[in-house]
């Protein structure tokens, strides 16, 4: 087994007075693809934005337990934020590249943590393209407006862009949700090839996603991780009977 | 019932087209009553005239011009950073009941008679700017200084809504790539808010050259070119508003003409705002 990049004990997490999640421990090993999987409102989302504290900039937040991102404690006090989003990076539900040039879009991470030297930040841009598979597409037009691209375009630069800063973890929230069905197969394609450099978690409503992309699954439901084993497993042989109600759509 | 329609339908349009008919009414009049003075003059001797002196029949608003553009520039240097500055807090910083208070109590300042100003800048920054650097007081750098603080509420608020129209989107992947908020303002929600910010300070501008009565309460109103910021302007606004009232013939034509050049300056500006503005739009 991998070593554990990525766990949580005991999480509870509220905004406001209402409790997103439950109790949820769970372990992330390196090099593999998770997939959170559940209805609507299931807190598949909270959970990942937890995981770089992206959920810090909903008001009203509160957070119980433990998330331990390679065995340091994600909230606790001296924790710097700015280098735990770059080392635990996000990819939205719609791609929201910057209104800036597909240069300017990979360049930023880049900038905004300190790089300033030209050919590094040439080479960042080049090796980036070249992993979300553009750089043929787009090495001659990286001046063009990132946010003129196509939707699978612009979603692989905001991967692009997250790869520049060279992060340990993606974070993956229904990446899918805004594509067409070849632009999907694209991505998942990209996926299992990130997947040898990265560790994924990916929040997807598209069961047939999950069973294709994923190595882990977690099945959760109102707030609650019900399940969390191989996939194959998870889909083929559930142990507990809402996650068979659900993976074989009687509800969600 | 569809008869019915009809009229009100023309009835409205009738309504629409005389709140434009006001307008071409007003450009008409001043362009009737300037136009003739322009051309026995020469435009360019108007312009470019050194001299203002109605009773001896010289008309030269350079000085006129000059000034006014000196004292929007400086208010423009001092109102405009602020009322950025302003907007940006109250769009990404403040917390929503911060905003709350902030935004009404700025743009309360729109609502303060331009005189009231007028009063304040007399009072007590031309006794300061008198005290501290000596001369009158009354000067370009007063007027700057009110006109500044004048046009904060427009710059301001039109500036707070381009950023608060930049999709919440875009900062959440910068946050997400682990930048500061000062670092997402400043390299991805200003850029993107650039024209609205564009057409704010523009037509602040307008605001500025076009006021009228605060500037002659502390401008000093003499007729030089002020070639320091301590010295006396008059701006084209006050020179209209300051001898209209017992000017005849040739001289009230003279000030119908210097309304003229107001009017097209003005226009342009708003031109172009409207043009960037839309240009934001199109994007």
């Amino acid at each position: 087994m991998d070593p554990i990049i990525l766990s949580t004990q005991n999480l509870n997490f509220y905004y406001g007075s209402f409790q997103a999640l439950y109790n949820i421990s769970i372990n992330i090993p390196e090099h593999h693809i998770v997939a959170l999987i559940g209805p609507s409102g299931c807190g598949k989302s909270t959970l990942l934005k937890v995981f770089n504290r992206m959920s810090d900039l909903v008001s009203g937040n509160r957070v119980e337990g433990h998330v331990f991102f390679k065995n340091q404690d994600i909230f606790a006090a001296q924790t710097d934020i700015m280098s735990l989003r770059k080392r635990i990076g996000m990819v939205f539900q719609q791609p929201n590249p910057f209104p800036l040039s597909v240069r300017e879009n990979i360049e930023y991470g880049p900038k905004v943590h300190g790089e300033t030297n030209k050919e590094r930040l040439e080479q960042i841009v080049h090796e980036s393209l070249q992993s979300v598979m553009l750089w043929d597409r787009l090495k001659d037009s990286l001046k063009k407006r990132a946010t003129e691209l196509l939707p699978d375009e612009q979603q692989r630069i905001c991967i692009a862009r997250l790869l520049a800063v060279d992060p340990e973890i993606l974070l993956m929230d229904e990446p899918c949700s805004s594509l067409d069905p070849i632009a999907i197969v694209g991505i998942e394609d990209l996926m299992q090839k990130l997947k040898e450099k990265y560790t994924i978690v990916i929040v997807t409503h598209n069961m047939q996603q999950a069973a294709r992309v994923s190595d882990l699954a977690g099945f959760m439901l109102l707030g609650k991780l019900i399940e969390y084993g191989a996939t194959a497993q998870i889909f083929a042989a559930p142990q507990d009977k809402r996650t068979e109600d659900y993976v074989s759509g009687h509800y969600g | 019932m569809i008869e019915q329609e009809k009229w009100i339908k023309f009835i409205l349009m009738l309504i629409a087209c005389s709140a434009i008919s006001a307008l071409a009414l007003i450009t008409f009049f001043i362009f009737w009553e300037g136009l003739p003075v322009i051309w026995k003059i020469g435009l360019w001797d108007f312009i470019s005239g050194l001299k203002w002196a109605p009773t001896k029949g010289k008309f030269g608003i350079l000085p006129m011009i000059v000034g006014s553009f000196e004292v929007t520039f400086g208010a423009m240097i001092l109102g405009v950073p602020l009322a950025l500055l302003c907007a940006i807090y109250l769009a990404e910083f403040a917390s929503p009941r911060t905003r709350n208070i902030l935004k009404p109590a700025i743009e309360v300042l729109a609502g303060i008679p331009s005189v009231v100003y007028g009063f304040i800048g007399m009072m007590v920054i031309v006794p300061f700017l008198r005290n501290t650097f000596g001369g009158s007081g009354f000067s370009v750098a007063g007027c700057s200084i009110v006109l500044g603080i004048m046009i904060l509420p427009t710059i301001t608020s039109i500036s707070f809504d381009a950023l608060m129209a930049i999709p919440r989107t875009y900062r959440e992947g910068s946050l997400a790539l682990g930048a500061t908020p000062w670092q997402t303002v400043k390299m991805v929600v200003l850029p993107a808010a650039k024209s609205g910010i564009v057409a704010a300070v523009i037509l602040g501008m307008g605001r500025a050259i076009g006021e009228t009565m605060a500037v002659i309460m502390i401008a000093g109103n003499s007729l030089i070119i002020p070639l320091t910021p301590f010295d006396p302007v008059r701006t084209l606004t006050s020179n209209i508003a300051l001898e209209m009232g017992y000017a005849t013939g040739d001289h009230r034509q003279a000030l119908f003409a210097t309304g003229i050049i107001l009017f097209v300056v003005i226009m342009c500006l708003n031109s172009l705002a409207n043009w960037i503005a839309n240009k934001a739009v199109a994007k």
